[in-house]
């Protein structure tokens, strides 16, 4: 959705974030757009280095690769995590791949991060959503070949990353086409130690053809293909073999100053493989397989409709399929092999509507209300299937949602830069897969065995946010509360009545609703820029989520602050960062958390960029953790240290 | 486009005569008794002018619960479908003979066969196994005996355990029915009791009471929801076993009388 009345921009409550510090320039960009900015000066860093860094985002570790994003600590079942309003569901039972695996910031033109109750445009959710847009080739420079290379190295892990990208246009049509390449030994803590099984070796291409079409219509197929040879993670019994991904789409969409400013259509599919197995592990008693992939395919259209200059209509309509099989198989010595489903054989078929609509009805007051409505349809597709699900279930073909999202933001502009924001919902979300028929998928945070439970109610939540804004020449302040009340929150409860499967587990839980819960926090992001030379950046988060028994929810990070200063002159930038986390001891025990000790760390980096021949040359060198602390966040599995000190550098050559 | 659309046409036609040839092709086919079932052994029985067939499920029988099917023939090539048939298995070791339990069929056939079963309590490599089937025509009066030489092979799990009361020294041998193909879900348990009250007489027992614990000793675990057999008649008990995951299973017997232990010390290996 590219064409939006200027006067509305700041309608969109969406946080998007520019990628690509380039394109950035000549933008009206966010608060967050600039810290984004501020903060990517490393341009090896991955997509889950820069979603770390949003104070609105947590990342669930449990390797060096293929962390987990969470907003505000809903977890990614509560959030909704999309690519160009594509849904992709990882082919892993243990949550070792999350959509935004599969993907490289290269890919990427924006991050658009919405939270609570304005985050439902792409489906029904009860903690938000990331869209993330895919890069599009440019037609500025027709019959010439722009591009970039770049090459990178970290210490830590011995990483090397290499990256290039190519764009050619002619009058008609653009296309570009991308690969990185990153391989990774295992890392160094803080402790100077090795840390074995969290190498990684993995290569990423994506092309992107545009092709315009009479009456200002645009056709673009995109496709990004993801193949890793090897992940490992130090905190599973078991590391990913390999990992590939195969997405595609073809989009028609035609911008005009009509009424209907836009309109856009999108068929997509994509088909995910994921092969865990422990054949690099030592000491393995049994060896074991677990297989898995992930199909889906959908189509998104959506239509931005200008009814007058005070008024504007997004509408929506999407539907997708995805289809998930998961399989374990043990091989003991002079037995048969042992071999079961761990997500049986499932489809998943959705339907989803929802409408915004923006109302500016003077110049100080912006009002919108969302609204999205789902069908949410599950079916076991074997009879091998649905006798696994039987054992615990009886018999049961699937299950049937509909999913009713409603909000509505108010904000108002006052002098001198000050603008208050409040926004009030109710949202809904639907159980997943896992939820729904996960079937001994252990968890080796806690050490149990989770089976899935097809009786689950829906998750819904009444959400409430509320933000003070001063946004000025030089100073960017901006202070966010919410409170979530989450009314049958799912967990999974333990079950003695079960014994567990996996060997050495401490037991059998059964997904649940668990009564009602709070989740209330906030974060606070403040951009001074005293000089042309400095600028300061401090951002603050803190999450509070307790449930009606009065235990804390698990996985909540502690409160969090990066405070930073950069120092800037002709080409040449110093950034110098420090990032607090408090002690985390609202625990919760049942899911086999323990208190985490809080931490700090520092990072110093220079960016050196110099033109000639109109080639750009920019360097880029740093010191992540400087004094070698040995830490480990919150939300990290088995509570494996994270790397030590770290020195890198990097070169991209662009052209 | 025309010539494509006209194969199409051609094409559709085509596999629409096929399927009609086929199905009507099944319609006018005779009915088959036997269909699905394997030949074990067949004659005459005795002078009666009748002809017995034993049939069964698997090429083989092993030793355990055999369902077996009968089929008489008259004279004339028609089935009789309403007899008298009485089993009677022996096993002959040299030095000791002995009999095993059994369940005649019912007068009245199922489809044309006269299903009923017999226990072989051990395979043919101690001996000789031999059945006799004794059929009578209620209709004629014309009754005769087969005796049938049967090959009993040792199944690489054993079906049927036996075991000396602990209560009261009595011999009991139990044989599992269900689950003949096992699967990951809720199987069907199904066993079969008998009394061995001596050489020749295996009645079927309904004074124990049976619970199950299924495991697999390999990974140190058991499964849920399995639900006790209980008595449903002629010995048999009936219930229900989980198995989450194949491979190899244990499961485990225990039999009580009232409140008194049987035997706790037998189990059923099943592996797919």
């Amino acid at each position: 959705m590219q064409a939006q009345t200027d006067t509305l921009d700041h309608f969109d409550d969406a946080k998007i974030i520019q990628l690509d510090a380039v394109v950035l320039k000549g933008k009206n960009a966010t608060d967050v757009q600039k810290l984004v900015a501020f903060y990517q000066t490393n341009q090896a860093a991955s997509l889950e280095d820069i979603l770390s860094r949003l104070p609105e985002i947590q990342m669930v570790r449990r390797g060096s690769y293929g962390m987990e994003p969470t907003i505000r600590s809903f977890s990614s079942g509560q959030i909704n995590v999309t690519i160009d309003g594509m849904r992709i569901h990882g082919a892993c039972t243990d949550k070792m791949d999350p959509a935004t695996i599969y993907i490289e910031p290269a890919n990427l033109q924006t991050l658009e991060l919405k939270t609570g109750n304005t985050g439902m445009a792409n489906g029904s959710n009860i903690g938000g959503s990331i869209n993330f847009k895919m890069i599009e080739p440019s037609f500025a420079n027709p019959n010439k070949i722009n591009g970039s290379i770049q090459s990178g190295y970290q210490s830590a892990a011995n990483t090397f990353y290499e990256s290039f990208m190519l764009n050619y246009s002619k009058n008609k049509w653009a296309a570009l086409a991308n690969v990185t390449y990153r391989k990774a030994d295992d890392y160094k803590n803080g402790n100077n130690e090795k840390t074995p099984y969290s190498g990684y070796e993995k290569l990423n291409y994506a092309m992107s053809f545009h092709y315009k079409l009479p009456k200002a219509m645009l056709l673009k197929l995109d496709y990004i293909g993801d193949d890793a040879f090897f992940l490992g993670y130090p905190a599973l019994p078991m590391d990913v073999g390999y990992a590939s991904a195969r997405i595609g789409s073809v989009t028609l969409q035609k911008t005009s100053n009509n009424r209907i400013k836009s309109w856009q259509m999108k068929l997509y599919a994509n088909y995910i493989k994921h092969f865990m197995d422990d054949t690099q592990r030592e000491n393995v008693v049994m060896h074991m397989d677990m297989p898995g992939t992930s199909k889906t395919s959908g189509f998104t259209s959506n239509a931005v409709i200008q009814i007058n200059q005070k008024q504007r209509i997004h509408f929506t309509a999407d539907a997708s399929q995805t289809k998930l099989y998961a399989s374990m198989t043990m091989y003991p010595e002079n037995e048969v092999p042992m071999f079961m489903l761990t997500w049986p054989n499932n489809s998943r078929t959705q339907l989803g509507i929802g409408a915004t609509w923006f109302l500016k009805p003077n110049k100080h007051w912006d009002l919108q209300v969302n609204s999205r409505l789902d069908y949410i349809q599950t079916k076991l597709l074997t009879q091998e299937a649905k006798n696994h699900v039987g054992i615990f279930s009886g018999n049961i073909d699937g299950t049937k949602e509909v999913a009713k999202n409603l909000s509505v933001q108010a904000s108002r502009k006052f002098t001198k830069g000050w603008r208050i924001t409040a926004s009030t919902g109710y949202v809904e979300r639907a159980p997943t897969a896992s939820e729904q028929y996960g079937f001994y998928l252990f968890n080796a945070n806690d050490g149990f065995d989770y089976i899935g439970n097809p009786t689950l109610k829906k998750e819904t939540a009444l959400q409430t946010e509320f933000s003070v804004q001063k946004s000025i020449h030089k100073t960017h302040i901006k202070f966010t509360a919410h409170a979530s009340r989450i009314f049958d929150y799912i967990i999974g409860l333990r079950d003695d009545n079960f014994s567990v499967m996996t060997p050495g587990a401490n037991g059998v839980k059964r997904f649940q609703n668990d009564g009602n819960a709070w989740l209330v926090g906030g974060e606070g992001n403040v951009i001074l820029k005293p000089s042309k030379l400095f600028t300061f950046v401090n951002s603050f988060r803190y999450t509070y989520a307790i449930n009606d028994e009065k235990t804390y929810l698990p996985s909540i990070a502690p409160f969090k602050w990066i405070s930073a200063v950069s120092l800037q002159k002709s080409g040449f930038k110093v950034n110098a960062e420090m990032e607090l986390n408090a002690a985390q001891n609202n625990i919760n025990i049942a899911a086999g958390e323990d208190k985490t000790s809080g931490y700090g760390l520092f990072h110093l980096r220079a960016v050196y960029s110099f033109t000639f021949n109109k080639t750009v040359l920019n360097l880029q060198s740093g010191v992540e953790n400087i004094f070698n602390k040995a830490y480990h966040e919150h939300n990290d599995w088995g509570n494996v240290l994270r790397p030590g000190r770290n020195i890198y550098l990097q070169l991209k050559l662009s052209f | 486009m025309k010539k494509l659309l006209h194969s199409f046409y051609v094409f559709a036609g085509l596999t629409f005569v096929l399927l009609l040839s086929a199905c009507s092709k099944d319609e006018s086919e005779p009915f088959n008794p036997v269909a699905n079932l394997f030949k074990i052994a067949g004659g005459a029985a005795g002078s009666s002018g009748l002809t017995i067939d034993i049939y069964a499920k698997k090429t083989t029988l092993y030793s355990g619960y055999n369902k077996l099917y009968f089929l008489v023939t008259k004279a004339d090539g028609s089935y009789l479908t309403n007899a008298n048939i009485t089993l009677m298995p022996m096993m002959d070791m040299g030095m000791m003979q002995h009999s095993a339990p059994f369940e005649n069929p019912a007068a009245q056939a199922v489809n044309e066969v006269f299903p009923g079963s017999v226990v072989f309590t051990m395979p043919s490599t101690g001996g000789t196994w031999t059945l006799d089937v004794a059929v009578t025509d209620p209709a004629t009066s014309q009754s005769g005996t087969y005796t049938a030489n049967l090959q009993i092979e040792s199944p690489t799990e054993a079906r049927i355990k036996s075991f000396t009361s602990a209560h009261n020294g009595e011999k009991f041998h139990v044989a599992v029915i269900e689950p003949a193909v096992p699967f990951i879900g809720i199987n069907d348990f199904e066993i079969a009791i008998y009394k061995g009250v001596s050489m020749m007489s295996y009645p079927a027992d309904s004074s124990l009471t049976v619970m199950h614990t299924p495991e697999m000793p390999t990974m140190g675990h058991g499964s849920p929801n399995n639900v006790h057999p209980t008595h449903i008649g002629n010995g048999h008990y009936k219930g229900k076993v989980n198995f989450t995951m194949t491979g190899y299973w244990k499961v485990n017997m225990d039999y009580f009388h009232g409140a008194e232990v049987a035997d706790t010390t037998q189990f059923f290996d099943i592996t797919f």
